[in-house]
């Protein structure tokens, strides 16, 4: 016991907050770019609909190692486009925070964009309809009809986004490294202390991450619950 | 007040090829399921797009395929009661029946914010939701919800306005109160009114004029009860409810010979070359009763009558109940003559006249107004 409290006062909790403030800001920017993706590939046509579906799924089924290959084929400083940005706007994407960022989003954008999709499409078609005839604008119309309506299945999606995006290892530890402090997420701090054979470190944060993951998926589960009057059950 | 929609669209099985005016009164489009008279409906709301034709309302041109108009949905200022109602599931009673009014504009001025409330209110009183505001739609009945979808769409003052199947979804006890409310506000409501259905009863008692559609066609159309009465072909009869249709043969102008009854039977108008067959509603068969016991029977004053306009024995004949089927008010008696090779059916209300058993054998008169002669 007096161990435990011992390693926990030695700790260095930075994993925690780079962990949370990355899981935050990825599920933000997923959630607006898969509810717009999802929302314009709904009137595509169906063939270049299943072709943009593809590409925008890809990097859930892909192992997260190849999509750090390619954001680093982008990013790199020794590439064109990852230099141009270094040289000119002096933004660096590897090894910085950025690059957690931006290797969180990629993994768990099609999360969100995949539930947010089925979602609207389970919507009423004649619920749009009564929208348009009542002269209320498309714009109008997607913001107070379809999405309150497809409130379930966005929710989940954004729950689903965040869990991901919370956990990401293998395009992060490409990207952004593991730089204590900086970069050093949760399971990336789990993944270095185990090959130096600190059980009890990783232990903790295991420990951490699965009492946040689902500590949140079951309070954002019992807030999209509640106010949905909709919702039923067989 | 008048709405002329000439077009056409391909569907998957049929052509929809639909003209239709109306000027300013309630008009039914009758035809079974899939007939293609929701997509009309649709068509001219603007949430289908017809592949040519035009559709005028009140001298606005709303579609022209020629000049190449076609307003969007929003702009048609056209009333549309969904079949399932399509209230916003996610918003109240209040909001549902507001949410078209402040349809374009994103902020609000106080005094808009004000008339908007009252016009709210006044759609509330009118379609008698008070007390539910602020429910939601999963929480109503199902009049309950026909209302407040009435009270929406009349809220955005529409320049017509079409139902769509209004009462099928509905219980029939509902369905009975809701049609009179609907009677109600469609008698109030100045502009043409547009109603499907497969139901003759729901439309005979709303509409003033009845078009009959088939596969996409209109087959049939006129005063509703131009239609009843004379509905010219069988498939306008069948969806007109008639439910005894035979084929027949011509013998002279006011003769037909009526080989699957055994009858031979005369009609009030001249036979033309293309009658094939004749209907005769359930109803329109009347016991001749001797005239002795006149007094006995509520319904043998139509008898009296019919016997003092013709001659007394014309369209006279016997037949033998074969099957009796009994409804909560009515008989359906089954009958066959003795020359005949199918039954016909006779409806008539329970307590008109002795109650009769199969084996019964009865004299019937029929008027020959009430033969209708039909065409294939």
């Amino acid at each position: 016991m007096e161990d435990l409290l011992n390693l926990l006062s030695g700790l260095d909790w930075s994993p925690l907050f780079i962990s949370l403030k990355t899981g935050v800001v990825a599920t933000i920017i997923s959630f607006f770019l898969g509810i717009f993706t999802a929302a314009r590939l709904l009137h595509a046509r169906p063939r270049t609909r299943a072709i943009l579906d593809g590409i925008l799924t890809l990097p859930m089924i892909l192992p997260p190692t190849v999509a750090g290959f390619f954001l680093l084929l982008i990013f790199s400083l020794r590439r064109p486009f990852g230099s141009f940005l270094y040289d000119t706007f002096d933004i660096k994407v590897v090894q910085s925070w950025l690059g957690c960022i931006l290797a969180a989003t990629v993994i768990s954008f099609p999360l969100m964009y995949r539930n947010a999709r089925a979602a609207f499409e389970q919507v009423d078609i004649n619920l749009i309809y009564a929208g348009r005839t009542l002269g209320m604008s498309e714009t109008r119309i997607f913001w107070r009809v379809v999405l309150p309506a497809a409130g379930p299945g966005v929710a989940s999606g954004t729950i689903l986004t965040f869990a991901r995006a919370l956990g990401e290892y293998g395009a992060t530890s490409m990207l952004a490294g593991n730089i204590p402090g900086k970069t050093a997420t949760i399971s990336q701090r789990i993944a270095m202390v185990i090959q130096d054979g600190d059980y009890s470190t990783a232990g903790i944060w295991v420990a951490i991450i699965v009492i946040i993951s689902f500590v949140i998926i079951v309070l954002m589960n019992l807030l999209a619950g509640r106010g949905q009057h909709n919702i039923r059950t067989w | 007040m008048s709405l002329e929609v000439h077009i056409t669209k391909k569907l998957n099985h049929f052509i929809l090829q639909a003209d239709l005016s109306s000027d300013g009164n309630c008009t039914g489009i009758l035809g079974e399921s899939g007939c293609g008279k929701s997509m009309l409906l649709k068509c001219i709301a603007g949430i289908e797009t017809p592949d040519s034709g035009s559709i005028t309302l009140d001298g606005r041109v709303l579609f022209d395929s020629e000049k190449k108009i076609d307003l969007p949905p929003q702009k048609r200022n056209t009333g549309y009661l969904f079949q399932n109602y399509a209230l916003f599931p996610t918003m109240t009673v209040y909001e549902n029946i507001a949410s078209g009014i402040r349809a374009g504009k994103r902020f609000l001025s106080r005094s808009e914010r004000e008339q908007i409330k009252a016009a709210v209110k006044t759609q509330i009183e009118r379609c008698r939701l008070q007390g539910l505001e602020n429910q939601y739609p999963s929480s109503l009945s199902g009049g309950q919800q026909q209302r407040t979808a009435l009270a929406r769409m009349l809220a955005v003052n529409p320049s017509m306005i079409m139902l769509d199947e209004p009462f099928s979804a509905l219980d029939s006890h509902l369905k009975d109160a809701m049609q009179r409310e609907m009677h109600e506000i469609i008698r109030n409501y100045a502009g043409n009114v547009l109603i499907v259905s497969h139901s003759r009863d729901e439309l005979y008692r709303l509409c003033d004029s009845l078009y009959v559609m088939s596969q996409g066609r209109f087959i049939k159309n006129g005063a509703i009860k131009d239609v009843f009465r004379t509905p010219g072909s069988v498939k306008a009869a069948v969806l007109t409810g008639c439910k005894n249709i035979t084929p027949v043969q011509k013998i002279d102008d006011y003769l037909l010979e009526v080989p699957e009854w055994g009858l031979k039977l005369t009609p009030a108008l001249p036979v033309t070359d293309d009658i094939t067959h004749i209907g005769i509603r359930a109803h329109f068969f009347h016991p001749v009763i001797p005239s002795e016991h006149f007094s006995e029977h509520p319904d043998a004053v139509s008898e009296h009558s019919l016997t003092q306009t013709g001659s007394d024995t014309v369209n006279q004949f016997q037949a033998q109940i074969v099957q009796l089927e009994e409804q909560p008010f009515e008989y359906d008696y089954y009958l066959k003559t003795a020359g005949g090779t199918q039954t016909f059916v006779w409806k008539t209300h329970k307590g008109y006249g002795p109650e009769r058993k199969p084996g019964d054998r009865i004299t019937f008169q029929v008027a020959p107004e009430d033969v209708m002669l039909l065409s294939d």
